[in-house]
């Protein structure tokens, strides 16, 4: 059984020349998000190869990242898709021909603090379990309100209002915030994003969602994430 | 109309260790909590403060509240075994104090020092046309729900999703009530305080909130508390 990392770092950065996206940027350390990810699955015992999802504008970059670490694992760079959802679908592609009971590890590289105690869960589980989640429980109180009002920059009160408008407030202890890795059996993640695809009204959510969605007999084991196992999206989350 | 803020501080740590209670650390010379106390003093719509504390900190909160210029009623509050029970308690100070039933309550966490001055004048002004106000931030996390813990049931769409911060404003008379009506172990039970509001129909508004009104909870979250009060003091 093979475990595959693929670090997702195919986001923005659309602009040649632009500023850096946020997978370059250093932490207090001087190294940077996206090696703060590979470093993380890298020197991980049970992982046997690595790979990243890189934003072709920024392959150079990351070859040159490469160049300098002396990372064992990591044979390849693979470009990214416009959307989350086409990078992890290249990635898929990039190993479809390893071996059925190949695992594939999807990770952020957003999420560049996750710990080895994380990785060893999902390893763990991936024996038995052929889909793998990561989440961690719900601490705020969570409204959620009608798709029609779902819209960020429109918000004002007047268009808050309730009840109208509020769906529900799910109940906390049913809810979990989604983290990577996650982590599936090869052939599973293709049979299921190779349904997607075919769906004409798909609509992108996490790769779980999509297992959840289009293999909706699999069952996804979730194992326990931590906090600072976090998306990082604001420079204020930078925390070193 | 009165607009009367509480900040609820009543945690009391652990008596053995070092461990103090997160809102009373102090950062470039000032607690936590008084970073809170400050913004409602100094905020022109707020006529009066009522602090939850425990009594052990009850000096110390009285001490740091006289050496501000303002002068504003403060009240305190002894806490609850539960926060909403603490909230129950301010309601009965604010009671005794003579609060008419459509003046407004705004309840803050003591642990969130980035509250804003914008943020609290967004949740008073609501409450013109509301009878509670939530402030709420976007979920930036896809959600599971799971029954067992262990297996996804389902995901909820993130972009319907928003979580709720504080402070959380309401019309005093029926929250009040509310409150009052409910046992203690319901209140026990309760994790959202417009929840209750929302359930028992109040009229009820959502409001932008602030990403950078954050709850510190870990030491990690102190930590960062400290890097952008020095941050911001270059």
């Amino acid at each position: 059984m093979k475990n595959i990392a693929v670090i997702l770092a195919g986001g923005s950065g659309s602009r040649m020349g632009g500023p850096k996206p946020k997978q370059f940027i250093e932490l207090g350390d001087g190294r940077t998000i996206v090696e703060h990810a590979v470093d993380a699955f890298d020197s991980h015992g049970a992982i046997d190869e690595v790979a990243v999802v890189i934003h072709p504008d920024w392959h150079d970059e990351m070859q040159k990242t490469v160049e300098r670490n002396h990372w064992a694992k990591l044979h390849g760079i693979i470009d990214g898709g416009a959307e989350r959802y086409m990078s992890s679908l290249n990635a898929i592609m990039a190993f479809i021909d390893e071996p059925d009971d190949t695992n594939l590890l999807l990770h952020d590289a957003a999420r560049p603090f996750v710990s080895s105690e994380i990785i060893d869960r999902v390893v763990a589980a991936l024996v038995r379990n052929e889909a793998v989640g990561v989440a961690v429980p719900s601490t705020d109180t969570v409204w959620e309100v009608h798709p029609d009002f779902s819209d960020v920059d429109g918000m004002t009160s007047e268009r808050f209002e309730m009840p109208r408008i509020v769906v529900r407030i799910p109940e906390r202890r049913l809810m979990w915030r989604a983290q990577t890795p996650q982590a599936f059996r090869l052939p599973l993640i293709r049979d299921a994003y190779q349904r997607a695809l075919q769906d004409p009204q798909f609509q992108a959510t996490d790769d779980c969602g999509v297992v959840r969605k289009y293999m909706p007999g699999v069952k996804i084991t979730v194992v326990e994430g931590s906090e600072e196992n976090r998306k990082i999206t604001f420079a204020e989350d930078i925390k070193n | 109309m009165k607009n009367i803020a509480v900040i609820l501080a009543g945690g009391v740590g652990s008596r053995m260790g070092l461990d103090i209670p997160k809102q009373y650390v102090e950062v470039s010379g000032k607690p936590v909590v008084g970073y809170c106390i400050d913004v409602m003093l100094n905020h022109e719509s707020v006529d009066c403060i009522i602090i939850g504390v425990a009594d052990c900190w009850k000096t110390y909160v009285e001490k740091y509240v006289s050496q501000s210029d303002v002068t504003k009623p403060v009240y305190y509050a002894k806490p609850g075994e539960t926060r909403q029970e603490s909230i129950l308690n301010t309601l009965e100070v604010i009671k005794s104090i003579g609060a008419e039933d459509g003046d407004v309550v705004l309840i803050h966490d003591g642990a969130r020092p980035m509250v804003s001055k914008e943020i609290v004048s967004r949740c008073l002004e609501a409450t013109l046309s509301a009878d509670a106000v939530l402030p709420v931030v976007p979920m930036k996390d896809t959600v599971y729900m799971s029954n067992d813990g262990r297996h996804i049931d389902s995901l909820i769409e993130r972009r319907t999703l928003w979580r709720g911060q504080a402070p959380e404003a309401f019309r005093f008379g029926p929250y009040y009530n509310i409150n009052k009506s409910m046992s203690r172990g319901e209140l026990a039970k309760i994790t959202g305080s417009t929840e209750i509001a929302y359930r028992a129909g109040m009229n009820c508004v959502l409001v932008e909130g602030e990403e950078s009104n954050f709850k510190i909870t870990t030491p990690e979250d102190l930590s960062h508390f400290e890097k952008l009060i020095m941050d911001e003091s270059l």
